[in-house]
C-alpha cells in the first residue's frame, strides 16, 4: 500500500520533511489530524503547519519569493472568511504547483469530489481519518501533482515544437505561394472579371446616353472607364506573372522589338515629356525570341525607367535604350552571369540597356526589386510585378536581366543579355569597340 | 431583328447586357440564367446567336455547348463563348480567341467589341 522505500527506517537522504500545510478552522478536526501523523512513522517525516482562515493561507503559501514552501495542502473548504469553490480556487491561484487535498464533511463531500475532478488531488473525508489514509493520501497526492506538472511540462514542450512547426509550415507557405499564386491569380481574376464585365457594360450603356447625363456625368464615366481599364490591367498582369508561358520562338530584330515597344508608348512618352534617346546598333545578330514578349519586357522596364523620373525637372528626364551585341568573354566580371550556364565563352550575345535618370535604388533594395508584388508606387499605380514578369521571360529565353545603379546621370541601368542567333562573324563588325565591360559612349540614334 | 439568347449565371452582368443590346435597335435578346434551362429555352426562343458563359453552376458551358451539338434545332446555331477565363490581351486583334470550331471573347467586354463580334459570328467570318 504504501511505498516501502518511503516506510523504510533508514532514511538514505539526510533531514528531509514533509511540509503540510493544514488550513483547518475547527480545533477538534486539526487535533485529530495531529494524531494521525504523531502515529505515523513516516519517512520523510511530516512538519505539520496550520492556518485557521485562507487569509493566513494564502500568507503562509506566499511567504518565500513564490517557491513551494509546503509539500502538500490539507484545505478544509469552509473557512471563517471564505467557503467552497473560492477557497479551493484560491490557493490553487497562489500555490498552482502544489497538491491540495481536500478535507471534507458529510454536507461539501459532493463539493470535494467535484474538486477533485477539477484539480484537486484527493478528498480525505473528516468523519474517519485515519493515520493510514491520511499519510497514503498525501504520498499520493504528491505523486499525482508530480505527474501532473510533468504533464504539463510535456504539454509546454509540445506546444512549443508546435509553435516551430507551425513556424516552418509558414516558411513552407511562403516558398509554396509563388506556385500556388499561379491556381490563386486565375481563380481571383475570374471572379473579378465578371463583375468588371457588368461594370463595363453598364459604362457602355451610359456611354451612348452622353446627352442625356450632361457633361459631368460623362467625365465621372471616363473616369468610371479609366478605373475598370485598369483593374483589368492589374489582373492581367497578375495573371501574365503566374502563368506558365510557352514562348512563341521565332528569328527577330531586338531593334523592331525596341521600336515596336516604344511606339506602343508613345502616348505614355509625349505625355510624361520624356526624351527617349535610341542608341541602337544597326548591324546587329538576330535573336530567337517571342517577340510579343520581349515586347512587353521593353514596355515594363522603359516604363518603370519613366515613372522613376517623374520628380525630374524636363531637362533631366531622359531615358537611353541601347543595343549592341558582343562576346561573353567580355563580360565576365558581371555578377550573375556566372550562373547563366545556356551560354558558353565567346558566345555572341545582344544586349540591350536602358538607363534612365531617375537617381536608381538603394543597394539593399536593388535584389528585392524582382519580388513579384514589390512596389513603391502609390496603390493602384504600380502591382509590383513588372519586373517579375520581365525577369520571368527573359529567363524562359534563357537570357539574363540584372540592375545596377549608375552615375553621371545617377539612375538605374537595366540590362537584358540575349543570346544571338548564328555567329555573326564574318557578317557583322568586330564588336570590341562596345565591349561590355568598357561604358560605352555612342553618338545618339543615327536612324 | 436578330435574336440572341444570353445564357450566364451572372444575373447583374445578362441584365445590362440585355439592355445594352436590345437598346441598339438590332437584338431581340433574351437571359437564361440557370443553365439547365437552357436548351429548353433555346427551343423555344429559336436564337439567331447564342453568348454562352463557361463557369456556371450545374451545367457548365461545356455540358451546354456539347448538347446544342446533338440537339437537331439547335445544332446550327453559332455560339460566342463569352468568358473570363481568358484575357483581353491574347485575344488580339479582333478580341477573339478560336480554338477549333470555338470562338472566345473575353470579359469584361466592351459593346462595340461584342456587337461586331455577334455580326461576325453569325456571317461565318468567325
Ligand atoms: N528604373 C527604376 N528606377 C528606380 N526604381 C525602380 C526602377 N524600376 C523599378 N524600380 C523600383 O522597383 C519597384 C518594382 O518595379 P516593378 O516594375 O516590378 O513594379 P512597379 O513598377 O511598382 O509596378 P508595375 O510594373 O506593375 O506598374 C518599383 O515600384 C520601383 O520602386
Ligand atoms: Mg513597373
Amino acid at each position: 500500500m504504501i511505498p516501502s522505500a518511503i516506510l523504510t527506517d533508514t532514511p538514505t537522504e539526510p533531514q528531509k520533511v514533509l511540509q503540510i500545510l493544514c488550513v483547518e478552522d475547527n480545533d477538534g478536526d486539526f487535533l485529530l489530524l495531529r494524531e494521525a501523523f504523531k502515529e505515523s512513522d513516516l519517512d520523510p517525516r511530516p512538519v505539520l503547519h496550520r492556518a485557521t482562515s485562507l487569509a493566513e493561507a494564502v500568507a503562509k503559501l506566499l511567504v518565500d519569493d513564490g517557491k513551494a514552501n509546503f509539500d502538500i495542502v490539507l484545505l478544509d473548504l469552509n473557512l471563517p472568511d471564505s467557503s467552497g469553490l473560492e477557497t479551493f480556487s484560491r490557493i490553487r491561484e497562489v500555490a498552482p504547483t502544489t497538491p491540495v487535498s481536500i478535507l471534507s464533511g458529510n454536507s461539501d463531500r459532493r463539493m470535494a469530489v467535484s474538486l477533485v475532478q477539477s484539480g484537486a488531488q484527493d478528498y480525505l473525508p473528516k468523519d474517519s481519518l485515519s493515520a493510514d489514509l491520511v499519510i497514503r493520501s498525501i504520498l499520493f497526492a504528491m505523486e499525482r501533482q508530480r505527474n501532473r506538472t510533468e504533464m504539463e511540462e510535456m504539454n509546454n514542450r509540445l506546444q512549443k515544437a508546435s509553435e516551430e512547426l507551425k513556424t516552418a509550415q509558414m516558411q513552407l507557405i511562403q516558398a509554396e505561394k509563388l506556385d500556388s499564386l499561379g491556381r490563386l491569380a486565375a481563380g481571383v481574376a475570374h471572379e473579378v472579371k465578371n463583375p468588371l464585365a457588368t461594370i463595363q457594360m453598364g459604362l457602355d450603356y451610359f456611354q451612348r446616353k452622353g446627352g442625356l447625363i450632361g457633361e459631368t456625368g460623362l467625365l465621372i464615366i471616363s473616369n468610371m472607364q479609366e478605373a475598370v481599364t485598369r483593374a483589368e490591367r492589374i489582373i492581367n498582369g497578375m495573371l501574365d506573372y503566374s502563368r506558365d508561358q510557352n514562348l512563341l520562338l521565332k528569328e527577330s530584330s531586338i531593334n523592331a522589338i525596341i521600336r515596336n515597344a516604344l511606339a506602343l508608348m508613345q502616348h505614355e512618352i509625349t505625355r510624361t515629356k520624356v526624351q527617349v534617346i535610341e542608341e541602337l546598333q544597326e548591324t546587329i545578330p538576330s535573336i530567337r525570341a517571342d517577340s510579343g514578349k520581349l515586347v512587353q519586357v521593353v514596355i515594363n522596364l522603359v516604363m518603370n525607367a519613366i515613372q522613376s523620373m517623374s520628380a525630374n525637372g524636363p531637362a533631366d528626364r531622359s531615358v537611353t535604350v541601347r543595343t549592341f551585341w558582343d562576346r561573353l568573354p567580355n563580360m565576365e566580371r558581371d555578377e550573375g552571369l556566372r550562373q547563366w550556364s545556356q551560354l558558353r565563352v565567346r558566345d555572341p550575345v545582344v544586349v540591350v540597356e536602358i538607363l534612365d535618370q531617375g537617381g536608381g535604388v538603394s543597394e539593399d533594395k536593388l535584389s528585392r526589386l524582382f519580388d513579384p508584388f514589390y512596389t513603391t508606387k502609390p496603390t493602384g499605380e504600380g502591382t509590383g510585378l513588372g519586373l517579375s514578369v520581365a525577369r520571368n521571360i527573359v529567363n524562359l529565353h534563357h537570357g539574363h536581366l540584372e540592375l545596377k545603379n549608375v552615375e553621371n546621370p545617377r539612375g538605374l541601368r537595366v540590362r537584358m543579355v540575349l543570346k544571338a542567333w548564328g555567329d555573326p562573324e564574318g557578317w557583322l563588325p568586330s564588336p570590341e569597340s562596345r565591349n561590355l565591360t568598357q561604358p560605352v559612349k555612342l553618338k545618339p540614334n543615327r536612324l | 431583328m436578330k435574336r440572341v439568347l444570353i445564357i450566364d449565371d451572372d444575373v447583374a452582368l445578362t441584365q445590362v447586357l440585355k439592355i445594352n443590346l436590345d437598346d441598339t435597335g438590332n437584338y431581340e435578346s433574351r437571359i437564361v440564367n440557370v443553365s439547365s434551362n437552357a436548351i429548353a429555352a433555346a427551343r423555344e426562343f429559336k436564337p439567331d446567336i447564342i453568348l454562352l458563359d463557361v463557369v456556371m453552376p450545374g451545367l457548365d458551358g461545356g455540358d451546354i455547348s456539347a448538347a446544342l451539338k446533338q440537339d437537331p434545332l439547335l445544332s446550327k446555331v453559332p455560339v460566342l463563348i463569352i468568358t473570363a477565363l481568358v484575357s483581353n490581351d491574347e485575344t488580339g486583334e479582333n478580341a477573339v480567341v478560336s480554338s477549333g470550331d470555338q470562338v472566345m471573347i473575353a470579359k469584361p467586354i466592351r459593346l462595340d467589341v461584342l456587337t461586331k463580334a455577334i455580326e461576325d459570328r453569325m456571317s461565318g467570318v468567325l
